[in-house]
């Protein structure tokens, strides 16, 4: 899907809040404790933790 | 006696004290009459004359006067000798009140950005939030405030709920003996139902969900994204939660000319899920760090323009349903006499906070003042409480003999001989006994029973944090709502967030820069 792009966390600024968590419709994106994950097959590139993203850490890439 | 006859200067103009919003000196201010409103105005040597409302309704505020009580303070102060209030908060020998509500900010990070908020970490550059040991330590020092252990915690922040071990802390708090556990969200996490079990099987008692509109676009323009979805699902899954609903208050923040035209549209959301809301605290903006006179004279909004608002958008609520904090006061003494032991009391300044309850039937919401005198009733309660205070041991001795069972036929009875005269009769929804349900309140002096009461009733009110343009320090002195400090200290809400702004000296000394917290979440 999308030519294989994949959304991508910016660890520089993530906080670690959990908000993209909450927000993802497929359960695609864990946070642990010191790191988040998306699971790249379950992801459907809805953009939404982009969205719901407070400090813009998630882009597609 | 845990309250004593307030020493506030009564009726207007009257002198108090504030602080210049540009320096942050306590300066000389004069509250008066202008034209119904009551003003206050103060002059600072070097940044000029501020003017601001103080309460929009000059009749309104000297009837709130008449319910005044000041508390007797606590006996353990952490700072002795005090000199000035507002410096040196700890709490001090001078504070009035014991902490009716402590604060505890778990953190200030945030899963939403909202707009108007300066407080968050990423927009702040460090993180403030406080290991486990700490928070619990903060709760232990709380507990042992004297005469009155500090009887219910709420959890802020930032966003309280991504605290890493947020549900410990819920655990801990219950252990330590808090009547009341809350938790202040925006309810992002709580949209997911397995939280809200999970919140409620630790022990929390309420929760306060951040609540400005059910107008969509509100959120969105404050808050950055869209959240009424969100604000359904918290609520709903909250009434899910098994055995019983977790109780939840609504708090909305009203600013004039955004959502002041939504207050009884939320209200009347209240009542129709009143078996899961059980009160709206509303709560009018406070204008903190820098803002133009135009917009700060635009977006003010008082107590009074709540009631305002409640008057003219429903059709139950008059402005005379309407009381200030204090007026309940007396039963705390009551009970306090009768139980042998200090109880919370609600020794707030008159002009802090404004509330009614309504009596919720068949989703129709009756304010409880049209079928009680409030006003009677409460001043028989402190006559009374006066006579036995008197009788003193001897009372205690009494309580103390009667088994339980008869001790709840006694209270009715009492309950009827000494307050029946203050209820109208002819006047009472058909399915209330009133009786019934205050001699629930008191004839068992725990939380369990208040939890009832309130239950089948919905609290409506307000509480109006100060900023530095209304700030009274008669106020101050008085408050109830206070913040733990990882240092020991115990500091009043409108010190904390406003005037000498406690907040920030406690901030930057316990918490670290953004990068340096960020090398502890590199390792993935």
């Amino acid at each position: 899907m999308n030519g294989g792009k994949r959304m991508k966390v910016d660890k520089t600024k993530c906080m670690y809040c959990g908000s993209c968590v909450g927000a993802c419709p497929k359960n695609a994106i864990f946070l642990e404790e010191t790191n988040i994950v998306f699971n790249d097959e379950l992801c459907i590139k809805c953009w939404v933790c982009e969205l719901v993203c407070p400090v813009g850490a998630i882009t597609m890439e | 006696m845990i309250i004593k006859e307030s020493n506030l200067k009564k009726g207007l103009p009257k002198e108090t004290e504030s602080v210049c919003p540009e320096c942050g000196e306590i300066i000389k201010a004069k509250i008066f009459d202008e034209n119904g409103r009551v003003m206050i105005e103060k002059k600072c040597s070097e940044h000029g004359r501020f003017k601001d409302v103080y309460w929009s309704d000059t009749e309104m505020y000297l009837k709130a006067e008449k319910f005044a009580y000041d508390g007797i303070g606590v006996e353990n102060p952490k700072i002795k000798a005090k000199k000035k209030c507002p410096f040196e908060c700890g709490l001090c020998d001078l504070h009035l009140s014991h902490t009716c509500l402590a604060n505890i900010d778990l953190t200030n990070r945030c899963n939403l950005r909202c707009h108007i908020c300066f407080a968050n970490a990423a927009a702040a550059g460090y993180v403030y939030e406080p290991d486990y040991e700490t928070i619990v330590k903060m709760m232990q020092n709380l507990r042992n405030e004297r005469p009155v252990p500090t009887p219910a915690v709420q959890f802020s922040g930032g966003e309280p709920t991504i605290y890493p071990r947020f549900f410990d802390v819920i655990k801990k708090a219950k252990e330590l003996g808090f009547a009341q556990v809350q938790v202040a969200t925006n309810g992002l996490k709580l949209a997911d139902l397995d939280f809200c079990q999970k919140m409620k099987d630790n022990g929390l008692n309420t929760v306060y969900l951040q609540f400005d509109s059910l107008n969509d676009e509100v959120y969105a323009q404050a808050r950055g994204r869209k959240l009424l979805d969100v604000k359904m699902k918290a609520i709903e899954n909250c009434r899910n939660v098994k055995p019983k609903p977790l109780s939840t208050v609504l708090v909305p923040t009203i600013v004039n000319g955004v959502n002041d035209d939504q207050v009884g549209e939320i209200l009347n959301f209240a009542v129709k899920n009143s078996d899961v809301i059980r009160s709206v605290n509303y709560q009018p903006v406070s204008f903190t760090g820098r803002i133009d006179k135009e917009e700060r004279e635009k977006g003010r909004f008082t107590l009074t323009d709540l009631v305002d608002r409640l008057e003219s958008q429903t059709n139950f609520l008059k402005k005379e349903d309407f009381y200030p904090v204090p007026v309940v006061t007396p039963i705390s003494e009551l009970i306090s006499i009768l139980a042998g032991e200090p109880k919370v009391a609600f020794t707030a300044h008159p002009h802090c906070g404004l509330a009614t309850f309504l009596y919720i039937e068949n989703g129709n919401a009756t304010p409880i003042t049209r079928f009680v005198d409030v006003e009677g009733m409460f001043s028989q309660m402190m006559r009374m409480a006066e006579k036995l205070d008197k009788a003193g041991f001897l009372v205690r001795l009494l309580g103390k003999m009667k088994s339980d069972f008869s001790k709840k036929k006694s209270v009715q009875k009492s309950f009827e001989k000494y307050f029946g005269k203050y209820i109208y009769e002819d006047e009472l929804p058909k399915g209330l006994n009133i009786s019934e349900l205050l001699e629930n309140v008191f004839s068992e002096h725990s939380k369990e029973s208040l939890g009832e009461f309130t239950w089948r009733t919905l609290m409506v009110g307000g509480m109006h944090f100060q900023d530095s343009y209304n700030y009274d320090i008669e106020r101050v002195k008085r408050c109830v709502i206070h913040y733990a400090v990882p240092d020991g200290r115990i500091i009043p809400f409108c010190a904390y967030n406003g005037g000498p702004t406690y907040r920030n000296e406690v901030e930057k000394k316990y918490s670290v820069p953004l990068d340096e917290w960020r090398k502890t979440h590199e390792s993935g």
